[in-house]
């Protein structure tokens, strides 16, 4: 095994020129018993540098997939988005849900030959939770409900005080202070990885470096190097190393997502994803290898009802008519043309246990949608024979988020002789201007929940939430979340809670994303079935081309 | 001319004083901070992170610990959004990259450009000439973020001879393209500034004499013209190569080089204060010092300035 | 910002104002003619400076005019053509598309004749700046001399060492993109060479007899830089500032490529240009064509336009 394995790193430095590699006479059968190519590399393209790679640190969705293929939490999840096994084998809960009990695999070991204890789950939560590591995920851990966490983050409680506890080198107990049905669901999170204590303790911030860094995942950090590219190789003392198939995965960081498109045709990449509206053109030439899956993500324009929005947008019915006067068809099939789907709730239609209530507008045509929105505009009394009407969209920079915006304001003007202003920030600026109302007609927003159950779309509309940024208060919803969160069956309440959103308009959904992107079709094991589109390397392989 | 470059280096200082001043206006000025992020986060962890990186301390003395550590220990501080390595880290490691494909550049610019102008002026009004001057106001006038995706496309995609970005350590064929793409429009403005200069050479009086005496028009160009005529192209590199290393904002975005250009534009969108400033310091001082040895290559060509 | 600095060279020249002077003044005895009159004479000679100026002038009707024969307004959204734009929104005379539709279905003929008038008001503005700043600060600098001058050139060569691209990119990623924001921008970087140029000339514009008479006779210093001084030094200001013109015009074609130039609905040559290039590979090559070729005889007319200037102000190059 280590000569093989000496063999292929050396190979893979010289990945773009791979496909003559060193020729190895054996039968290598993947999961299904295909027969594997001789390069076992993947390499695809993330837009921007990592801002950490500390799983107590991790703050973005491309971070996160390093974390999951450089650490092991306790539980994975599968290609279709369920629980499973990862460092723990398996869990029992008490019956009042309060008391989780994970038990550790005991050939669980880290990358330097340690093995992975329930200790090293116990040091990392309370330093993810630990206001001198000042992560920026650190709500994670309160989101979590663990015992005494609140105290701890606020720098009242010393982190030892935090409810997890080993209860011997393999068995791991956490108490939280609500039953949270989801919880599982939660540890798959890289913010709940272990981390290597002695390592942290050694190196400092300098842990995360090649040949500092140690995991517990299928790979190990090989090679970094800002803005261009980071490599990863496998990690032979991981538990299940037999059934990885991969030897090296890359990651190239390419800012422009048509150079990295150009780059993916010329071969130099396994992965990329697609610019807006190249879908049609590309999954016609390249059937196998576009592709476009749901996204656990709902496409909004938030309407701001607070003092600082228009007046005349304080009135239901004239959201209203906003709301029908987009065409969400052209908007998808159009603008987007990726897959997307119209949207006319918060929640994502693919939300696990969850069903979009029924609804007239959604049986309506565009022509009949338009002329209720007329009318609905003229009893209002603005736009083409009323008051004149001057909206302004704002949206985050990107020419994606700009196209959405230009056709909706067209809509609007040609419909319902509503005029638009466009107004874009830079995302850090849009964010101030949003989270403080400060904008006055509608702003863009993008929601993608955490885990994949309908409160983590429906818990931002409540009043006291911090991505409520229409302002938003309704008591009658509050407390329909608050019922749901211990009821026995949430979707009814779910589905009430929906309903008002639908019927008040408080923000105008506009489409439920889709992951688009291109797949070498020789790389198999891609988790198309997980809405959250987490995927594992170690679950990858390359078949042989034909 | 030893106190010259004294004073023109105490002129240096200030000038980088004012640099982080008006940087750090800039960014205290600016809605939005390095932490804001899509789910606002609590008041209680915003100050935990705040505290770690001095942000709660007043703006004056941020500013005076900054200089301090920046004069010192020529300590640039950790980067707010990439966690895991410091600003020295990030310089470290983008700054050799923006270097060695700039000063390539200036080199490809400066042999090119000048050969394409002594050609043009010896045939001045002549196909040659008037296909050089063509060629190099299109290079001028075409913008390298044309020109980068077309080499690409070129290069990559169709011919498969290169690689379409990436750095890996600076291997020669990683270097190519971002080459070309930035020493276009510089060759170009050499290849004019050569011209005419050397047109201006051509008719003066000693060269016309040294024709006249019936040395050979080759000798008469490498041996009497070309020295004069370089001087203007001397002046202008000083701003062409600090003009290379600020381009390579555009050229780091296309090519995925990893260098300090490609930095600055996501630090600046991600506001992060700490990088943002260690690279205007790093090409502040670099204007600096590019200009001053120009000007002290100039001053040691031609004996006639003076100080 | 360094492309407009190529023709420094005008710079190096010992003093060509002076000569001109000169050459007038031994002229005007003998034939009569004026120092404008013989520019104009020489330019008009140039064949490459006149086909220049006839191009600069049809662009400028174009981007003026333009939108008068565009079927569509610039922000119209054509949303039968949404989405088809490879085989739908195609240049054609019968659909009113006469440069096609942009990627939003927009159309590209209407919007490439705004960003054209947007184009050439960023090189206008740009240059105009340098020309009015530049030239009374290079001017007041040189008249005065002294400490003054060596304080007002130490500050020129303070904002010189700045790096203005990273500055602007950081003003306008900060207090967000106008239009104003990048005409402080490019106005805050175009008259510094400027100024070192007027200064230069005014050094040797001091001198002369007609200076010293009015000082002689008590004109205020202003006056003297406003009447005697300014009008001396337009024939090189001219030059250069044509030549300022087209690096503006990439210098905002950069900028807009960073996504940080002018913005929705406006538009200018340079973002058009950015949005072609992104659909470079998608079948739709007109949508960079149309802009680019806008962009490009711009920049080519302006700068044989400001090369022709020279040729003619400057009768060393003859």
């Amino acid at each position: 095994m280590t000569l093989r394995r000496t063999l292929l790193s050396g190979t893979a430095a010289a990945l773009v020129a791979m496909a003559g590699s060193a020729a190895f006479a054996q039968d290598m059968a993947g999961p299904n018993g295909e027969q594997l190519a001789e390069n076992q590399t993947f390499t695809y393209r993330v837009l921007d540098e990592f801002p950490s790679i500390d799983p107590n640190l991790i703050e973005d969705v491309e971070g996160s997939a390093i974390g999951r293929n450089l650490f092991e939490g306790l539980m994975n999840q599968d290609s279709e988005g369920n629980v499973v096994p990862g460092v723990a084998t398996g869990y029992e809960v008490s019956d009042d849900g309060l008391t989780y009990t994970f038990n550790l695999r005991p050939e669980a070991m880290w990358s330097n030959g340690e093995p992975v204890t329930a200790q090293d789950f116990v040091y990392s939560w309370q330093r993810a939770a630990d206001p001198a590591t000042a992560s920026e995920y650190q709500w994670y851990m309160g989101l979590m409900a663990i015992e005494n966490v609140d105290a701890v983050m606020a720098g009242e409680m010393d982190p030892s005080e935090l409810g997890v506890t080993a209860v011997d080198d393999h068995t791991l107990e956490v108490r939280l202070t609500q039953a949270l049905p989801y919880f599982p669901q939660m540890v798959t999170h890289t913010t709940t990885f272990p981390v290597p204590q002695s390592v942290i303790e050694e190196h400092g911030d300098a842990w995360t470096q090649p040949g500092n860094m140690v995991g517990n995942g299928a790979y190990v950090l090989e090679e970094r190097v800002p803005q261009e590219r980071i490599v990863l190789t496998k990690n032979e003392n991981y538990w299940d190393a037999e059934n990885v198939y991969l030897d090296t995965v890359t990651a190239l960081i390419i800012n422009d997502e048509n150079q990295a498109l150009t780059r993916y045709l010329a071969g130099e990449l396994d992965q990329t994803d697609m610019p807006a509206g190249q879908f049609p053109r590309l999954s016609e030439e390249y059937p196998t290898e576009a592709i476009s899956v749901p996204n656990l993500c709902t496409y909004y324009y938030n309407v701001n009802l607070t003092d600082a929005g228009l007046p005349a947008l304080q009135e239901a019915s004239v959201r209203e008519a906003l709301s029908l006067a987009i065409d969400r068809d052209v908007i998808v099939d159009s603008v987007l043309a990726g897959g997307q789907v119209p949207a006319f709730s918060l929640t994502h239609w693919a939300t696990a246990g969850f069903e979009v209530p029924e609804s007239d507008v959604m049986s309506m045509t565009q022509e009949e949608r338009n002329a209720r929105a007329q009318e609905l505009m003229a009893e209002a009394g603005y736009g083409t024979d009323g008051e004149p009407l001057e909206i302004e969209i704002l949206y985050n920079t990107s020419d994606a988020h700009r196209s959405v915006a230009v056709a909706i304001g067209q809509m609007w003007q040609q419909t319902l002789g509503v005029t638009t202003t466009l107004a874009n920030q830079e995302w850090q600026t849009f964010l101030t201007t949003r989270g403080e109302k400060q904008y006055p007609g509608v702003a863009r927003a993008g929601w993608c929940a955490d885990y994949n159950e309908a409160s983590s779309f429906l818990d931002i509309m409540q009043s006291d939430s911090g991505y409520n940024d229409s302002g938003f208060a309704s008591e009658e919803y509050d407390s329909l979340m608050a019922e749901a969160r211990t009821a026995e069956d949430p979707l009814p309440l779910y589905q009430q809670a929906e309903e008002i959103i639908m019927a008040e308009h408080p923000i105008l959904p506009i489409y439920f994303y889709s992951t688009v992107f291109m797949l070498d079709d020789t790389i198999k094991g891609w988790p198309l079935e997980n809405a959250q589109d987490n995927w594992y390397a170690k679950d990858l392989y390359r078949v042989a081309g034909e | 001319m030893f106190s010259y470059i004294l004073r023109r280096l105490a002129v240096a200082v200030p000038t980088l004083l004012i640099l982080v001043v008006f940087s750090f206006v800039l960014m205290f000025a600016a809605p939005g901070g390095p932490f804001n992020s899509e789910r606002p986060l609590p008041p209680q962890i915003m100050q935990n992170i705040e505290a770690r990186y001095g942000l709660d301390q007043p703006y004056w003395k941020q500013m005076v610990d900054y200089v301090v550590n920046v004069v010192t220990r020529f300590d640039f501080g950790p980067s707010f959004q990439y966690r895991d390595r410091s600003v020295n880290d990030i310089i470290r490691q983008g700054f050799p990259v923006t270097l060695t494909y700039g000063l390539w550049s200036a080199l490809v610019a400066v042999i090119v450009g000048v050969a394409l102008g002594v050609v043009a002026a010896i045939r001045q009004n002549s196909w040659v000439d008037y296909s050089a001057v063509g060629i190099s106001i299109g290079a001028q006038a075409l913008p390298n973020f044309v020109m980068g995706p077309i080499l690409v496309l070129v290069f990559t995609l169709w011919l498969g001879w290169l690689p379409g970005g990436g750095w890996r350590g600076g291997q020669w064929e990683y270097v190519i393209l971002p080459v070309i793409a930035l020493s276009t429009s510089y060759m170009a403005s050499i290849a004019r500034i050569t011209r005419s200069s050397m047109l201006e050479v051509l008719n003066s009086n000693f060269i016309r004499t040294a024709m006249a005496k019936g040395l050979p028009m080759r000798r008469v160009i490498l041996r009497h013209a070309l020295k004069p005529a370089l001087l203007p192209v001397l002046s202008y590199l000083g701003p062409a190569i600090v003009g290379m290393i600020t381009g390579s904002v555009v050229v780091d975005v296309i090519f995925s080089t990893g260098g300090i250009g490609q930095f600055f534009v996501n630090s600046a969108f991600n506001r992060d204060y700490a990088v943002i400033m260690g690279i205007t310091i790093l090409v502040g001082a670099l204007t600096i010092g590019f200009n001053l040895l120009v000007d002290i290559l100039y001053a040691w060509i031609d004996p006639k300035i003076r100080y | 910002m360094a492309q407009v600095r190529d023709n420094l060279d005008t710079q190096k020249h010992a003093t060509p104002q002076a000569d001109i002077m000169d050459l007038s003044g031994t002229d005007h005895e003998i034939k009569g003619r004026s120092l404008w009159a013989d520019a104009r004479t020489r330019f008009f000679r140039n064949r490459a400076a006149v086909l220049g100026l006839v191009v600069l002038i049809l662009v400028a009707l174009f981007a003026t005019f333009g939108g008068l024969i565009a079927q569509y307004e610039p922000q119209y959204v054509d949303f039968t053509l949404m989405g088809a734009n490879a085989y739908k929104g195609v240049p054609s005379i019968e659909t009113g598309h006469y440069f096609g539709t942009d990627v939003d279905g927009r159309d590209l003929f209407a919007r490439t004749v705004v960003g054209t008038r947007i184009s050439l008001l960023v090189g206008l503005v740009g240059a105009l700046v340098a020309v009015i700043v530049g030239t009374l600060y290079g001017a007041t600098a040189g008249y005065l001399g002294g400490k003054t001058d060596q304080i007002m050139m130490r500050f020129v060569d303070i904002l010189m060492s700045i790096p203005f691209m990273f500055v602007l990119i950081l003003m306008l990623v900060i207090f967000g993109r106008s239009i104003l924001m990048l005409f402080i921008g490019i106005g805050l970087i175009s008259w510094l060479d400027m100024a070192r140029i007027a200064r230069g000339q005014t050094l040797s514009i001091k001198g002369k007899e007609f200076v010293e008479a009015a000082v002689a006779t008590g004109v205020s210093p202003l006056r003297i830089i406003l009447r005697h001084v300014v009008p001396n030094l337009l024939g090189i200001v001219i030059v250069y500032a044509t030549l300022l013109v087209p690096g503006m015009i990439i210098f905002e074609s950069f900028i807009s490529y960073l996504g940080l130039g002018i913005q929705e609905p406006m538009t200018s040559l340079g973002a058009l240009i950015n949005g072609g290039t992104s659909q470079m590979n998608n079948g739709t090559l007109w949508m960079l064509l149309y802009p680019l070729f806008f962009f490009l005889i711009t920049l080519f007319a302006l700068f044989f336009v400001g090369d022709g200037l020279r040729d003619a102000l400057d009768p060393k190059d003859r």
